[in-house]
């Protein structure tokens, strides 16, 4: 039908064809609909509802207090420092994302028979349990069966010795570092996808028209690498505000020293299920109103970026 | 109900995670995944699954038997825990009792994890405390009234199960807190158990000046900073003084009680390399080890340090008053084991809760795990550490946080980790600990 075939009928006789066409497809995907709502939406949509209530997660529902349990998440000092916390995490693997994974991609981007398995490599803690990934930080971190500092000694460093984990102003870095560890891998594999889109012919072009290797780079590379980027960026604040595994692996339930590994993931699962101690008492509704604002802050976060990025994604094109 | 169900779980979760790696290389595959990632956030429960996921059960099966699941507390228990429940499956040769461990640490996480999901175990252990009170209520275990010998348990084992006229279950075992040392480090020293709080600072030195750590202090978890407090505390305090703790007419911010939160600091150049990032666990393998001299430590470790070093030779002292008048221990239960109210096997899961409180089980328990709740029942002369243990405490006061009154104080010690930082002091420390505390007149 042509467009002017199409404007002759009229538009209600065109929207009850259209929803009376056969379309089996939506039936074939009702099933995987219903248990994503069951099994998905319902809980995280009661989850809203629990979070206006006093309880404890066993037994019967407390007291119906309304927003109490919001007001209260602004008001909780550990809630607040774990936020922090995780900002830290954000802001440092936001600074080696688009550093060193970028350099790492840029590296690994050349031909070699030796890209193939240096991708592997480097894409290896992607696919490692963050557990496993946290268990492997305290074994070399461990101030009594860890490797790193009796390394450092064999190498003559041995001034450089310290008890990472112990000692409240390095543990949070030291986290970090795991976190980025695994990072890394996700971000340069995406980095190199992107660098492969880069036509070669522009590359060539430039460099005809006499540019230099860093201003191919920066006038050719980087442009065609912004979808890449806002991939990157917007998994990244994904990635750093709900650390968990690997955090609780290495820090604990309290965020041992002394809270200062503590991230709202952390705080969360504490408050539900209990940090970890003998004697727990949890609070279920106020780590649900917990959950929900980090999910409203990640929410915030991810559109923004995704918003600004995806506006220099246009600008680029 | 058993441990079964949760392998597929952690399968899938493994798998999910390879997916995941492999698509997260396209841009919008990506970000649907990012996507799904910040629904995600919302859930609490989206948190929970990789730290506890898969258990080892029981290697036993039988064919036609019915198979129930327990959970316990003490992994270095379980060659000791397989044999009774052999011995449990000899004579009830149709019920197969799956036990698998959650960690001390993580027991209680573990635990109210699969009471939300549904997946705890036929039979469930509580914490001592006002948990079982909680899981009573919610009715998420059955009275077992009648079928539970409960006369024949010790009294404070009976406190813990029996209430609001029911009676839910039984302990397995009752544990005490006192001062492990290691015997040939003392001896090598010429050190002997200090009687009283300047004897202790002395020993504490010279092992230090002799090049050896002299004491295990585990506080990632501020489990065993939270003991010491106590021990110390109780030590100045005295059986009376706790009494006076619980009805009000004591506090902890006393000055004299104070010192207890002041010895923790004035020892910390003693405890082992970075303390504040090693485990409970790990903490008792430095000691079992012999690379620390003393640890605070229950009865029911002996055991553990045993696996870690089947040579170990400990020795144990209560904890010296200030002036040497006393040595005091503290007491409490381990798990309070009752029967799931959703389980699909009650009589089975009623039989096994009742047997582990008779006369064989507990005489096992004395000789080889802890110290028994079944009166009448006494450690056999071979166990040399078990007998010392129930020597050293005179007085022995209840474990604070298993009395409703001081209850709160584990988890005031557990959020005050500044004490070792140096962010509070011990006045500080020490009124935290009593804003936890809610005296009652009647106890």
């Amino acid at each position: 039908m042509t467009s002017d075939a199409r404007a002759s009928v009229p538009r209600g006789r065109r929207v009850a064809k259209a929803i009376r066409r056969p379309r089996p497809h939506i039936w074939f995907l009702l099933p995987a609909v219903a248990l994503y709502v069951a099994f998905f939406i319902v809980p995280t949509l009661a989850s809203y509802w629990l979070a206006l209530y006093d309880w404890s997660g066993l037994g019967p529902l407390g007291d119906f207090i309304g927003i109490d349990n919001f007001r209260r998440v602004f008001e909780d000092g550990e809630f607040r420092s774990a936020a922090l916390h995780n900002v830290w995490i954000f802001i440092a693997l936001f600074v080696m994302t688009n550093t060193l994974s970028l350099f790492l991609a840029i590296l690994l981007d050349r031909k070699s028979w030796l890209r193939g398995p240096y991708r592997a490599i480097i894409f290896l803690p992607y696919v490692l349990s963050p557990v496993v990934t946290g268990f492997i930080f305290e074994v070399l971190l461990s101030p009594n069966i860890g490797v790193l500092n009796p390394g450092l000694e064999a190498v003559g460093l041995g001034s450089l010795q310290h008890t990472w984990l112990a000692d409240p102003s390095t543990a949070l870095a030291a986290i970090t570092v795991a976190l980025a560890w695994q990072w890394n891998a996700l971000a340069t594999v995406i980095f190199m996808a992107g660098l492969q889109n880069v036509p070669p012919e522009m590359k060539e072009a430039a460099v005809t028209d006499g540019a230099t290797t860093l201003n191919v780079f920066r006038h050719v590379t980087l442009p065609y690498l912004a979808p890449a980027f806002t991939v990157v960026n917007v998994l990244l604040a994904i990635f750093a505000f709900r650390a968990f595994d690997l955090v609780y692996v290495i820090g604990g339930a309290i965020g041992a020293p002394n809270g200062a590994t503590l991230v709202m993931g952390t705080v969360i699962y504490g408050n539900a299920f209990g940090k970890g101690s003998y004697v727990d008492t949890t609070q279920m509704s106020y780590a649900m109103a917990q959950g929900i604002v980090l999910f409203v802050f990640l929410g915030l976060v991810s559109a923004v970026l995704l918003v600004y990025l995806s506006r220099r994604e246009r600008r680029v094109y | 109900m058993t441990q079964e169900r949760k392998g597929p779980r952690a399968e899938s979760a493994g798998a999910a995670g390879t997916e995941r790696a492999e698509k997260g290389l396209t841009r919008a595959g990506a970000l649907k995944k990012g996507v799904g990632g910040i629904l995600a956030a919302g859930a609490v429960g989206s948190l929970a699954t990789p730290a506890f996921a898969g258990s080892a059960g029981s290697a036993r099966r039988t064919a036609d038997a019915t198979k129930i699941s327990m959970w316990g507390n003490h992994p270095e228990w379980k060659p000791v825990l397989d044999r009774l429940i052999a011995a449990f499956e000899k004579t009830h040769p149709g019920i197969d009792v799956e036990l698998s461990y959650k960690p001390g640490p993580q027991y209680t996480a573990a635990l109210n994890t699969a009471l939300a999901g549904g997946a705890a175990p036929d039979v469930i252990g509580w914490i001592e405390g006002d948990a079982i009170r909680v899981g009573a209520k919610a009715k998420q275990i059955i009275p077992l009234d009648g079928k539970i010998p409960i006369a024949k348990l010790i009294p404070a084992a009976r406190a813990q199960v029996a209430f609001n006229n029911h009676v839910y279950g039984s302990p397995l075992a009752a544990y005490t807190v006192g001062i492990f040392y290691q015997r040939p480090i003392f001896k090598e020293y010429g050190l002997k158990p200090p009687t009283n709080w300047t004897q202790l600072l002395a020993a504490t030195k010279k092992l230090a000046a002799e090049g050896v750590t002299p004491w295990s202090m585990p506080a990632k978890d501020m489990i065993i900073p939270y003991f010491f407090y106590i021990m110390a505390a109780s030590s100045i305090l005295g059986q009376n003084g706790y009494r006076g703790l619980r009805r009000g007419t004591r506090k902890v911010t006393e000055p004299q009680v104070v010192r207890a939160a002041q010895l923790m600091i004035d020892l910390q150049e003693y405890y082992n390399d970075g303390f504040q990032a090693v485990s409970y666990a790990e903490g008792k393998a430095l000691f079992a080890q012999g690379r620390t001299a003393m640890l605070i430590g229950g009865s029911a470790d002996y055991t553990g340090y045993k696996q870690v070093n089947p040579k170990v030779d400990v020795g144990v002292f209560g904890f010296p008053a200030p002036n040497g008048r006393s040595h005091v221990t503290v007491t409490g239960m381990e798990l309070l084991y009752t029967v799931n109210s959703k389980s699909e096997h009650k009589p089975e899961a009623t039989t096994l809760v009742n047997w582990l409180s008779s006369k064989g089980a507990q005489q096992v328990v004395a000789n080889e795990l802890a110290r028994p709740i079944a009166v009448g029942v006494v450690p056999s002369r071979s166990n040399r550490v078990g007998r010392e243990m129930v020597l050293a405490g005179a007085p022995d006061i209840p474990v604070w946080y298993s009395q409703p009154e001081t209850g709160g104080t584990f988890g005031a010690v557990t959020s005050a980790g500044g004490i070792f930082t140096g962010d509070l002091t011990a006045m500080e420390f020490a009124q935290k600990v009593q804003a936890s505390i809610k005296p009652n007149k009647k106890a």
